[in-house]
């Protein structure tokens, strides 16, 4: 269970990336006014973001803790929990918390530099790979000119500077100061909108002691791009885990060249990337951004999950009732966070988790029965309370939830090669995964079927159909990152593979 | 017949790396060019129709072209010598003068103490057309004060009848306000009728960002005496 325990690169990519941001945010900013204090909060902020899972994981397997919490992918999560723990203190206190988290950040290095020995060290076209992956990124963080570091020159100048960045930038901004959520354009008025990334960023701003504006505009590349992809790489980890077992294959390496190679081909796309109708749309969507990563969290955790059952029979032990507790209403509340930050995750989460339910008949199991009915009524309870309201002002007609579904009965807003492409990745996926099963000779396809060695491709396919009678980009664009997770994940058999066919 | 397969593979790879690279490089040009098209901006005429996005935009996406292509020549000359005319950039001697000065005062009033904050609003006067000038996007200068500040904005929404070069005038949570009657008022408030309305929302403070004689002022009333 306790495998690759040194394996520091994850963190070190995302560290990489945030000093590449960094630097990249000090270079542009030349000639003006911003301050090299706020771009050093960020980067503490960001390192302990970085360093707490890591070290955190290590110290308690050091300690032969090994449970479900101790996974990296979760003290993640709860990084963040601290990150806003920190800022709601803040927020009441009105004392400056970003001393605890350099006091944190100290702690952790001291730690580190005690380990340093144990830790595996990294080849040098890793750092180059890291580097320029974190510059094409952070480019294409800005590449549709919405936001810029240099912000408040863009909108002086009226250079592009859009309604959509300062109308973020608002709401965030009073969350930041009256704990409020609406625009804040004449006095307090309620807007229904999904809001947990205004509320996480604006309290990060509160955190650094920046203005939400620039916050958007400059920090959140230096300290959520990073964590972006340092949870997408706990996630995989965790997914490769469970192939790994399975299908007796290899752990992954993330330093192996094919794994860059793949990574980089995926999110900077292999073919001319205006062929893409999602371009860049994880990064120029805040709350898209925020969402994937909390997709990423949950799904590693999930997995973790799975795993612990896989090894320990964890459902049959008495002693783990706690346990599931705590999982069960990390779980939950999760689920919760990732439709807040993005309502098209709704439709997602609960299409996989409702064909997870009867496909695996995990109705049988006591627990998942009762986690399906809780996860059930708060459904019925958002979709009337919350996403029936959703955005009905802004059309000042149907509710936009209405819209959706009569969205397939109307013009198609994607043309067939649109379509194409947002199914692009998990075709791939999909094709690798029949090629590998019916190159084993005994391969019988029922038999596969029952055993659930498809699931993975049933999901996408899932995903693939019900997405297509959708008309709305943010959802339409999630099944490229679930089947992301999945090549990724199974880049050792990829590999194995392709060595075998000489 | 398995290394055909193999090399097929490479061959794919090879081209897929291709265009990736391909669509790396255009996004670090952007990323370049789209601050010289700032810094250029600087030097171009103000007025409303040639800031914000749509058509307002054409200048700034004029100059990105222009960078980019200069770039592609390898025009280096060019480039150092807008570097050297930008290098010297004063934007508070520049024509948008006026815009950075209220841009600045709004980061300084973000950095108020937090308790302080939280019983705050700001005020903006209808005669300081810099600021709802900003964009020739009608329904995007209201967004400047919450957004920079972070500050709570008393009558803060814009005229219904001005022309605007970007539409969807009931989008980003506008017809909330309107749903509950709040509407544009063309006057200017008295310090009387802001303490009134900050009462209503349990503030203390009114910040007042106006025009006087030429000069871009801010002044805190305190509405609790």
């Amino acid at each position: 269970m306790i495998v690759a325990k040194k394996n520091i690169y994850p963190e070190f990519f995302s560290i990489i990336f945030c000093i590449i941001a960094s630097f990249m945010t000090l270079i542009s900013t030349i000639g003006f006014d911003y301050k090299l204090i706020h771009v050093f909060n960020s980067i503490i902020l960001c390192f302990f973001l970085i360093l707490f899972p890591f070290l955190t994981n290590n110290f308690l397997l050091n300690k032969k803790i090994d449970q479900f919490y101790t996974s990296k992918v979760f003290l993640l999560f709860i990084a963040l929990t601290i990150l806003v723990f920190l800022s709601l203190l803040q927020f009441v206190s009105g004392y400056k918390m970003i001393y605890c988290i350099y006091f944190i950040f100290i702690l952790l290095v001291l730690y580190f530099f005690s380990i340093l020995k144990s830790l595996k060290f990294l080849s040098l076209w890793f750092l180059f790979f890291a580097a320029f992956f974190s510059v094409v990124a952070v480019s294409a963080y800005y590449d549709n000119h919405y936001l810029h570091p240099l912000i408040y020159e863009q909108i002086a100048t009226g250079s592009w500077a859009h309604r959509d960045s300062v109308y973020h930038a608002s709401i965030a901004g009073m969350y930041k100061t009256y704990f409020f959520g609406g625009t804040g354009l004449d006095g307090f008025v309620v807007h229904y909108y999904h809001k947990f990334s205004h509320f996480i960023f604006g309290i990060s701003s509160a955190l650094i002691g920046v203005n939400t504006l620039e916050f958007y505009g400059l920090y959140l590349t230096i300290v959520f791009l990073p964590i972006f992809f340092l949870s997408l790489f706990y996630c995989i980890e965790e997914v490769n885990k469970i192939y790994a077992n399975s299908l007796n294959s290899n752990l992954i390496k993330f330093n192996e060249p094919i794994f860059c190679l793949a990574l980089f081909l995926l999110f900077f796309y292999p073919y001319p990337y205006y062929l893409f109708p999602d371009k860049y749309n994880f990064l120029h969507s805040q709350s898209y951004f925020l969402s994937l990563l909390f997709f990423f969290i949950i799904f590693g955790l999930a997995f973790n999950f799975l795993n612990q059952i896989t090894v320990r029979n964890f459902f049959k032990k008495n002693d783990f009732i706690l346990q599931k507790f705590i999982f069960f209403t990390i779980f939950i509340f999760l689920f919760l966070i990732l439709i807040f930050s993005k309502v098209s995750f709704y439709y997602v989460i609960n299409l996989i988790i409702f064909y997870l339910f009867f496909r695996l008949k995990l109705f049988k199991i006591y627990y998942f029965s009762i986690v399906f009915i809780i996860i059930t009524i708060i459904d019925f309870f958002l979709l009337f309370n919350w996403i029936s309201e959703f955005n009905r002002t802004i059309y000042a007609q149907d509710p936009e939830l209405i819209s959706i579904f009569y969205s397939f009965f109307k013009d198609r807003e994607y043309s067939f090669l649109n379509e194409f492409f947002y199914i692009f990745a998990s075709i791939i996926f999909i094709i690798f995964r029949i090629i590998y099963l019916f190159s084993h000779k005994k391969y019988k396809v029922i038999a596969s079927f029952n055993n659930l060695k498809t699931l993975d491709i049933e999901i996408l396919l899932l995903l693939i159909v019900a997405l297509l009678i959708i008309n709305q980009e943010y959802f339409k664009g999630i099944q490229s990152y679930f089947a992301y997770i999945l090549i990724l994940s199974n880049i050792p058999l990829i590999k194995s593979y392709y060595n075998n066919l000489s | 017949m398995k290394n055909y397969k193999k090399i097929f593979i490479i061959i794919i790879c090879f081209f897929s790396l291709v265009f990736c690279l391909q669509n790396s490089t255009i996004l670090i040009v952007k990323y370049i060019v789209s601050n010289f098209a700032i810094r250029d901006s600087f030097f171009k005429e103000n007025n409303i129709y040639n800031k914000g996005t749509h058509e307002g935009g054409t200048y700034y996406f004029a100059k990105i072209n222009d960078y980019s292509q200069k770039i592609k020549t390898f025009n280096i000359n060019y480039i150092k010598e807008k570097y050297d005319i930008f290098r010297n950039l004063n934007p508070h001697q520049s024509n948008f003068k006026i815009e950075y000065q209220i841009l600045k005062k709004l980061e300084n009033l973000s950095n108020i103490q937090q308790n302080e904050k939280k019983i705050s609003s700001i005020y903006i006067s209808k005669n300081l057309k810099e600021y709802w000038n900003m964009s020739c996007d009608n329904y995007m200068p209201s967004f400047l004060v919450p957004s920079i500040s972070n500050i709570v904005m008393i009558n803060g929404l814009p005229s219904r009848n001005k022309v605007s070069c970007y539409g969807h005038e009931l989008e980003h949570g506008y017809s909330d306000y309107y749903q509950v009657d709040k509407k544009y008022i063309k006057k200017d408030l008295t310090n009387d009728q802001l303490c009134k309305i900050v009462e209503d929302y349990n503030l203390s403070y009114v910040y007042i960002i106006a025009k006087q004689s030429g000069i871009i002022k801010d002044y805190k009333i305190n509405c609790n005496k």
